[in-house]
């Protein structure tokens, strides 16, 4: 496994304030990496970081092999692509057209439109509700389209804020194998969630972030040994 | 019968160039969240331009009309790439791009003023003639101007709809963060709109003037009224803007048929107030929701 992210000493904030500090990690090649750890610690901090949208303070990121773009449309033409926290959809748009929206960095119509029949195949909702508006779905269904447009950009890498955000558990579980699936179709993905129960499941790699930094990082295998480390943490669980 | 058939062309004509002047100023809101003070003036610079053409250099018609739209478009992008560019994710961007915008309008305003003077020239862009429906006079003119009004708008319509880049200004306008992570360069969608809302600003300017004269103020109170119907219909709402457009002018050739035609615009913004009362964020606005 090669890694395909690469994030060295990375240090950001908020105007004056500083979230992040000094962070480095690499994300491998396929499979699942998790960022896990309490609110307000900086992990969506980190992803928007990464996404481009939020400009680094200090440090490195390469993406591919490559120094990475300054702002976020570059980084999505790269291949680094963020599902952000609350879905952020176009409220105003069809199932569809925000779909197609996430192909807007790829080219060729073809192949974006065998990309969509593969999402309407992953959630047979998203195409039964295809001319429904955005604004109309439930909170499930609004996660599917959210997942559903970064994957429509072909993305190397995928980067997933609180997948589980507001959901049901049932839905939850849904969303959760459809990451499984996209997973075992060789598809790399990091996801970040407050609690680690059910993306512990499906994970490879570990990420615990408290106070800005990365507080503990290892394999599922690890994560099973260390359960009292992430007890301090996260209180229970 | 014939009140009803006299209401509804001269509804239909001025409320067509009214729903050019506003769509533009509509979509420069509903991106950029920018109210433009230069829209007026980019009508009067693309009936200036047209005049120009038509009158002083004698060029024909169609190619007069199609340079007063790109100079329109023009001064659209110019401003944005000399002005706006530069103002954009700035603290106070709302305020400070009306007062900015308003400077720029003045400008203008002025540079025509300086240049043409303030003669009210005549806008070469006439259609002569007149036929009959019933007892009605319909002049060839007003048909002219709902033609190229419907032709400019739906094709805009169908621009925003149906097209790559269409589809990216839209999505600037309704989550401009979700639009830079779907890989949009908003530099370059804001660039588009503005160009989009000088063409549509020069062309309601060129029909506008056709039915007046030219004069360097004279885009102060199309930009008034295309204001007010971006209000009545929910600032930012492009397609109810045009909706909002046609039920006003339609309201106003009513009232200027029943009352006389100095009670137009007044009565007009007797409606407006009413509908404020009734819908604060206008017809078509939503209520904004503010989360955190």
């Amino acid at each position: 496994m090669t890694a395909l992210l690469t994030v060295k000493d990375l240090t950001t904030g908020y105007r004056h304030i500083r979230v992040l500090h000094e962070v480095s990690f690499t994300v491998e090649q396929g499979g699942i990496t998790a960022i896990i750890g309490p609110n307000g610690h900086g992990k969506s901090t980190l992803l928007r970081a990464l996404s481009g949208l939020l400009p680094a303070w200090s440090g490195e990121i390469a993406f591919d092999g490559a120094v990475v773009a300054q702002g976020a449309p570059g980084r999505a033409r790269a291949g680094l692509v963020l599902v952000p926290q609350g879905d952020q959809l176009f409220a105003g748009m069809t199932v569809e057209e925000n779909l197609m929206m996430g192909g807007y960095v790829r080219q060729d119509m073809t192949e974006i439109r065998a990309t969509l029949a593969e999402i309407f195949e992953l959630f047979p909702r998203l195409k039964e509700r295809r001319a429904q508006r955005a604004s109309s779905l439930s909170g499930g269904e609004r996660r599917m389209v959210g997942i559903g447009r970064g994957l429509m950009a072909k993305a190397k890498l995928m980067m997933i804020d609180e997948p589980s955000l507001g959901l049901a558990p049932l839905i939850i579980e849904q969303i959760y194998q459809a990451l499984a699936e996209l997973a075992a179709r060789g598809q790399s993905i990091l996801v970040v969630e407050e609690n680690p129960g059910r993306v512990a499941k499906v994970a490879t790699a570990f990420h615990l972030m408290d106070g800005g930094r990365f507080a503990w990082s290892g394999s599922s295998a690890d994560l099973k040994q260390s359960g009292h480390i992430l007890k301090t943490y996260l209180g229970g669980h | 019968m014939q009140a009803v058939l006299q209401i509804l062309i001269t509804g239909l004509t001025l409320g067509a160039m009214y729903a050019l002047a506003s769509v533009g100023l509509a979509l420069t809101y509903g991106t950029m969240r920018m109210f433009n003070m230069a829209h007026g003036v980019f009508m009067t610079v693309g009936a200036y331009a047209t005049y120009m053409a038509g009158s002083l250099w004698g060029l024909p018609l169609p190619l007069a009309f199609l340079f007063g739209l790109a100079a329109g478009g023009l001064i659209g992008a110019v401003m944005h790439l000399l002005v706006v560019r530069f103002m954009l994710d700035t603290e106070g961007f709302e305020v400070n791009i009306i007062v900015a915008t308003a400077g720029v309008a003045i400008l203008l305003q002025d540079l025509l003023l300086k240049y043409y003077g303030a003669y009210p020239f005549r806008q070469p862009a006439q259609i002569e003639g007149v036929f009959r429906i019933g007892d009605i006079a319909v002049t060839y003119q007003s048909v002219g101007i709902l033609v190229l009004a419907a032709t400019l708008i739906g094709g805009i319509a169908w621009l925003l709809t149906h097209t790559r880049f269409g589809l990216a200004i839209r999505a600037t306008a309704m989550n401009r963060e979700a639009a830079l992570l779907m890989g949009v360069e908003a530099g370059r969608t804001y660039l588009q709109v503005l160009i989009i809302a000088g063409v549509l600003a020069a062309a309601a300017g060129i029909l506008i003037s056709s039915l007046a004269t030219l004069s360097p103020d004279m885009g102060a109170n199309p930009l008034l009224r295309a204001f007010v119907i971006c209000v009545v219909a929910g600032l930012g709402s492009v397609t109810g803007a045009g909706i909002a457009a046609l039920a006003l002018g339609l309201c106003e050739a009513a009232i200027q048929y029943y009352l006389g035609v100095r009670y137009g615009f007044p009565v007009m913004l007797l409606l407006v107030i009413i509908v404020l009362i009734w819908r604060p964020a206008g017809l078509f606005g939503q209520q904004e929701v503010v989360r955190s």
